[in-house]
Order: structure tokens, then sequence, then C-alpha cells
């Protein structure tokens, strides 16, 4: 039995298609960097012990930044322009807390009220909020 | 900006699903462009109105007039 060609196809089936498509590249993109980072602690002991020299780990973090960029690029090529948009949207919201939060933070640390900003906080809390803003625009909130 | 896709849609009975898939976009796009929530790209839109076979002003009003 052989697969029906896209014109063969109707809207629906093409949608299904379409959509399969996403998920599946999504998905094994997330399963390959979630090997990536579990790697990092494997790849920081050869480091440590000496067996993987300074270039190594330099290369293999070149290669997973090139990794990540074209998974980006890619899947801004299969989306819809819809997700882009809210995409964009939630990563201009994400910005926008991180440019706030951070001096803000500064500057009541400076007057002695609270901890000096913690970096690691900042960046899970503003990939937080970038997801939120995202998941909030997939419910339909525009 | 208003359009007349749900009509144009529903006079082809063709779920958003269908049309989606036709115009090669997901069926929240569609949903959102007919209920306002989102207006189209200039390329999405000559699609659209490639599709219905109808010129573009025929399917979306500004409201300018």
């Amino acid at each position: 039995m052989t697969d029906k060609t896209d014109a063969q196809m109707s809207g629906e089936e093409r949608l299904r298609s379409r959509r399969k498509s996403i998920v599946l590249f999504t998905t094994l993109g997330c399963a390959v960097a979630m090997i990536a980072g579990f790697s990092t602690g494997y790849v920081g002991a050869l480091y440590e012990d000496g067996t993987l020299p300074a270039w190594g780990v330099i290369a293999l973090w070149a290669l997973a930044l090139i990794g990540f960029i074209w998974f980006n690029i890619e899947y801004f090529r299969r989306v819809d322009e819809l997700d882009k948009q809210d995409n964009m949207f939630a990563t201009l919201v994400a910005f926008v807390f991180y440019a706030v939060a951070y001096p803000s933070w500064y500057m009541f640390h400076d007057l002695g009220m609270v901890t000096e900003p913690h970096a690691t906080t900042l960046y899970i809390a503003t990939l937080a909020v970038g997801t939120l803003t995202y998941l909030a625009r997939k419910l339909g909130l525009r | 900006m208003n359009n007349k896709l749900k009509v144009l849609r529903a006079m082809r009975d063709w779920s958003q699903a269908e049309l989606a898939g036709r115009l090669d976009v997901s069926r929240q796009a569609v949903n959102a462009i007919e209920t306002g929530k989102h207006d189209p790209s200039l390329p999405l839109a000559f699609r659209i109105a490639r599709l219905f076979e109808m010129p573009i002003e025929e399917i979306f009003d500004d409201g300018q007039d």
C-alpha cells in the first residue's frame, strides 16, 4: 500500500500529517536536548580527570550550540505564522520581564532591602515567564 | 479586522481542521482568524483568497470604507 500524495489528501488528513511531523520533530529535539543535558556531567568529569582536553569541551559546546540554533531555525520553518507570533510575543514578554526584574532587584539590594541579585533565579524566572506567556496564548488569551 | 472566513467555510461544509489543512496552517490559526484575534499575513490572506476564488477585499474588511 502506498501513502497518499499531498494533493490526494483531504485538508484534515494534511493537517494531521503536519501536526504529527511537528510533534515528532519537537519530541526528538527535546530528547536530544535531554541527553545532551545529562551528558554535561559526564563530559565535566572527563575534563576534570584530564581525559578530555579543554578544546574538546569547547568543541562539544560549539556542537551543542549549533544543534540548538539549527533546531530553532527548523522549528520556526515548520510552524505556522500564529505559532511564530505566539513564540515572538512570549519571548518579548520574557525579555521585558528580565529587563525590569534585574535592575529592580539590584535597586532594592542597593537600598539594603533584599539579597544580591541571583543569576540562576533570574534565568529560571525569565524562562518561566516566557513559557507561561506562550501557554496563555495557546489557550486563546490573545 | 472583520472577515467572512467562517461563512465561506460553512458554505463549503468544511471544518476548521479541513480549512487549516488546505491552507497549511494550524486549526488554532483558522480559529484565531475567524474570531478576529489574529490578522493573517499578506501571503496567507492571498492563499485564503485563492482557495475561495475571491478577491481579498471581499473576504477581509478593515472597516475603513
